[in-house]
């Protein structure tokens, strides 16, 4: 039995050790907004919080999160209101099949966080594990940005 | 119930109003009716909900589709609900039929197909709300207006929509409805943000692989390592520990299945959740056949074309003036090849079906981009009927045409119906790359004759994978249609001219990929139109300009046509130029040009590269488009943005590789899609105004993304990048 904080609530899993912490998110607690892309860690559609920091879910096993906190796209939000980064992601409407769009939310807020104003450069090193095959990249830069310059 | 004309209009269970399309037996349908929704539903609440009927895959239909239907409605676009509609089979004139006409996506065709059909059911709507508001207090019809979602009329008096339904229900439709005219749109033609946009940041929007049925059970699946090999036996001895495992099967697959959906013999590893089926997964052992295709390698393929490519043509494509006097009297020629990879389409969301076979039904939940072709081939395979098997359409994380075949759907349904209940299967990333239908690889090779200054002559020959590999319904004899369109620039330009195709044999699965044909066709026209400018000492701009010589029209017998205008080609190649500031380019400020006629659409890019470190990277891409009217201009821009970073990804690093007759990529480890870091610096989009009817925009902005490229690289290095993957290839042109 595994505990954790998942979204600000403690929670619990009976699986395996070394379950990726992405299928324990998808199939026992139905959080389906982090994708699965490639379980292989190059595409970041499974990018989760772990204690803040963006981390790849489909090779992080779940006894990584043992006692930690972990954020998904699903609590990213403060109650009715949508985090900074969702707001920007709207603003420049980045999404086109939107599939990778969570985890590159994910990235970018915690890029955010630990860097409230990057740049250019900065924004594409925060960036670069997320894959986007729609090639949204332009509006991605545009939304975070918005979200750096506090525009939303 | 009135059945009259183009429109049917009905009450709803709960007293609204549906307007639906205007087929005999919808209400008699097991899902006719209100159920399965119909382009416009009026709440008791006054709610507007508009449905939109083609799958969305990333391309924006869901946003675009139902502005034709609030334009014409004349409510604003923010007070519209949109819903997917689902795919219905309804009894028709000639049996059951699809209840929504062209529920597609793919050849850029959505919006067009749609343009009329649902302006109409919106117009139609309008009509018989103003008239029943009249009705209601007796004054002629200009007397009243759509204000939001009521009617207004003299003396301000108001009424909602919703309190109109049962008026509006005996009506009935217009025989017929006059549309706005062009200049009056206030819906069509402003910028609309997806609809799912909400949703898709908030993690809430479901994908196919999010969502599940009932006592499901959960599935990968191992595909053989070699083309059309088949697994011989299963060891799952090492798997039977893990818990949660059920089995694992060798799929039944009908040996009288079309080709098309024969390749993926694989075996289902069978578990509770998914992830259990994947700690299976690496404990089964599977003893596959050789297959027939085991001496297959890409280096074979490219021998194989090249050696094709000095004996005479296989098929004779066109012939134009007299090509061989031509190079006889020419002042000089010039001769090129061209060569490109097998690739991928790699969405996002990986292969994956739910599927739920009874004796009497089926359910299907997949990424699809023709749910109608899923409906056909399953029916055959479950010996149901249409209307019994149901197939729902989530949006999709990416089409790129890889979901316009259905072997995912069939081999969900094969699974489910083996194990005699609902399944889930999902595809790991490395049988998604190694499953896939390819884009066809090809040596393109391009002589041209210069005489008196002008190309005189023009040879283009291609040896190429047909696409149309496995496809029962094609001819030996029509392999050639999917590789090189007999109309396509400069045919007609040129005086003369031959094109001519060459079979090569290969064993790997071939299928659309975004702009078919197209993509790898202006790679190598473009770039050598570059090459001839370059020859002739000529502003590369200013060689197609005086090749399109503004000719107005000329035949286009494809997609697109039955026409296409040089003189559109060359707009956007002006307009490129000029937001690019092209006069500008230098040593310091290298730029490449190109452009394509596809899908009915014109779009030039230019693309400029600027100093990096101690070499060069993409810095300011400009493209041009024109598809005639535009529905939503921020769809249009986010098309060709994201087209011209494909574009880019693909001719700088991708490559599916054969060896051993099977594809041996294995993540996007070895399948390097282009990351943020290497995307262009920034990327302008100029719309080209337009009052013809709307065309596709999903497609027609690849095309001439490579070329632009190769030229702009040539421009800053003098290198010449004639082969895919450039970063494979020519890894010092960046450096």
């Amino acid at each position: 039995m595994i505990q954790f904080q998942l979204n600000d609530k403690p929670v619990e899993a009976d699986v395996p050790d070394e379950t990726p912490l992405l299928w324990v998110l998808r199939e026992e607690f139905g959080l389906t907004g982090s994708k699965f892309g490639c379980g292989g860690g190059y595409c970041g559609c499974c990018t989760v919080h772990l204690n803040g920091s963006a981390i790849r879910s489909c090779v992080t096993p779940i006894r990584a999160a043992r006692g930690q906190d972990v954020t998904t796209i699903e609590g990213l939000k403060n109650g009715d209101t949508l985090h900074p980064v969702q707001k920007a992601w709207i603003t420049h409407d980045v999404a086109q099949c939107g599939y990778c769009q969570a985890g590159q939310i994910m990235s970018a807020a915690a890029l955010l966080d630990k860097n409230a104003n990057p740049s250019d450069e900065e924004i594409d090193q925060g960036m670069e594990g997320n894959l986007c095959r729609c090639g949204s990249y332009h509006r991605i830069r545009l939304a975070v940005r918005t979200a750096a310059g506090g525009k939303v | 119930m009135n059945r009259r004309g183009f429109l049917q209009i009905s009450l709803t269970a709960a007293g609204g109003l549906l307007f639906q399309v205007p087929l005999t037996a919808v209400a008699n349908s097991k899902k006719g009716g209100e159920l399965a929704g119909g382009y416009i539903e009026i709440t008791p609440e006054n709610q507007i909900i508009v449905g939109s009927p083609n799958p969305e895959i990333g391309q924006g239909v869901r946003t675009a589709l139902p502005m034709l239907i609030a334009e014409e409605l004349g409510v604003p676009y923010d007070l519209v609900t949109v819903r997917q509609l689902p795919l219905v089979y309804v009894e028709g004139e000639e049996g059951l039929e699809p209840k929504y006409p062209r529920q597609g996506a793919g050849g850029s065709w959505s919006v067009v197909s749609q343009w009329e059909p649902m302006r109409k059911a919106g117009a139609g709507a309008r009509d018989v709300l103003l008239r029943a508001a009249a009705q209601r207090w007796s004054v002629a019809t200009d007397q009243v207006r759509i204000d939001g979602a009521a009617v207004v009329g003299p003396g301000g008096k108001s009424i909602t929509f919703a309190e109109l339904a049962p008026d509006a229900a005996k009506l009935g439709a217009p025989e017929d409805v006059a549309l706005k005219p062009t200049a009056a749109f206030t819906v069509i033609g402003s910028e609309a943000k997806d609809v799912d946009a909400e949703r898709i940041v908030t993690g809430t929007m479901d994908y196919a692989i999010d969502q599940t049925v009932p006592e499901a059970v959960s599935a990968t699946i191992i595909h053989a390592p070699r083309f059309d090999a088949v697994a011989e036996s299963v060891d799952d001895s090492a798997a039977r520990s893990v818990p949660g495992y059920f089995g694992s099967h060798i799929i039944n697959v009908p040996e009288e299945l079309p080709t098309l959906l024969l390749p993926w013999r694989g075996v289902a590893i069978v578990a509770e959740k998914h992830w259990q089926a994947l700690e299976a997964a690496k404990k089964v052992q599977i003893a596959w056949s050789e297959g027939p295709h085991a001496k297959e390698d890409s280096q074979s393929l490219s021998d194989q074309a090249k050696s094709l490519l000095t004996s005479n043509p296989t098929h004779p494509v066109r012939s134009d003036g007299d090509v061989l006097k031509a190079f006889a009297e020419a002042d000089a020629t010039l001769e090129a090849d061209y060569e490109l990879p097998y690739v991928s389409h790699a969405p996002m969301e990986p292969q994956n079906c739910v599927a739920d076979v009874r004796d009497d039904s089926c359910t299907i939940i997949a990424p699809v981009q023709f749910p109608t072709s899923a409906n056909y081939y399953l029916r055959d395979l479950l010996g149901l009927a249409a209307d019994q098997i149901d197939i729902h359409i989530p949006r999709t994380g990416g089409g790129f045409g890889r979901r316009l075949t259905v072997d995912h759907v069939v081999e969900g349904a094969l699974v489910s119906k083996q194990l005699g209940r609902p399944v889930k299967i999902i595809w790991s990333r490395t049988d998604d790359l190694r499953n896939d239908f390819y884009r066809p690889s090809g040596i393109h090779r391009l002589r041209a004759s210069i005489q008196d200054d002008t190309v005189s002559g023009w040879q283009y020959h291609v040896a190429s994978p047909s696409k149309y590999y496995g496809r029962s319904s094609v001819e030996p004899k029509d392999l050639w249609k999917a590789e090189i369109f007999p109309d396509d620039f400069p045919a007609g330009l040129i005086p003369n001219l031959s094109l001519d195709w060459y079979e090569v044999r290969s064993g790997a699965y071939r299928g659309s990929w975004r702009a078919p044909a197209s993509v790898a066709n202006a790679f190598a026209v473009e770039s050598f139109v570059d090459e001839l400018a370059a020859k002739l000492g000529k502003d590369p701009l200013e060689l197609r300009l005086q090749i399109l010589a503004d000719k107005e029209e000329l035949q286009y017998d494809g997609h697109g046509g039955p026409t296409w205008s040089p003189a559109r080609l060359a707009g956007v190649l002006r307009a490129a130029a000029e937001a690019a500031q092209w006069s500008q380019r230098s040593g310091d400020r290298p730029m490449g040009i190109a452009a394509h006629f596809t899908f009915g659409s014109y779009v030039a890019q230019v693309i400029e590269l600027e100093r990096h470190k101690d070499g060069w990277r993409i810095g300011t891409c400009t493209g041009a488009i024109d598809c005639g009217l535009v529905v939503n201009p921020l769809g249009v821009r986010k098309q060709m943005e994201g087209g011209l970073v494909d574009g880019i990804s693909t001719a700088m690093g991708l490559e599916v590789r054969v060896e051993n007759g099977g594809v041996v990529n294995t993540n996007f480890n070895d399948y390097p899609l282009l990351r943020i870091s290497a995307a262009p610096r920034d990327s302008k989009v100029v719309i080209v105004k337009s009052d013809e009817d709307p065309r596709g925009v999903g497609e027609p902005p690849i095309p001439p993304v490579a070329p632009a490229l190769a030229n702009a690289v040539f421009a800053a290095t003098g290198i010449r990048m004639r082969r895919q993957p450039f970063l494979t290839h020519y890894p010092k042109a960046f450096a």
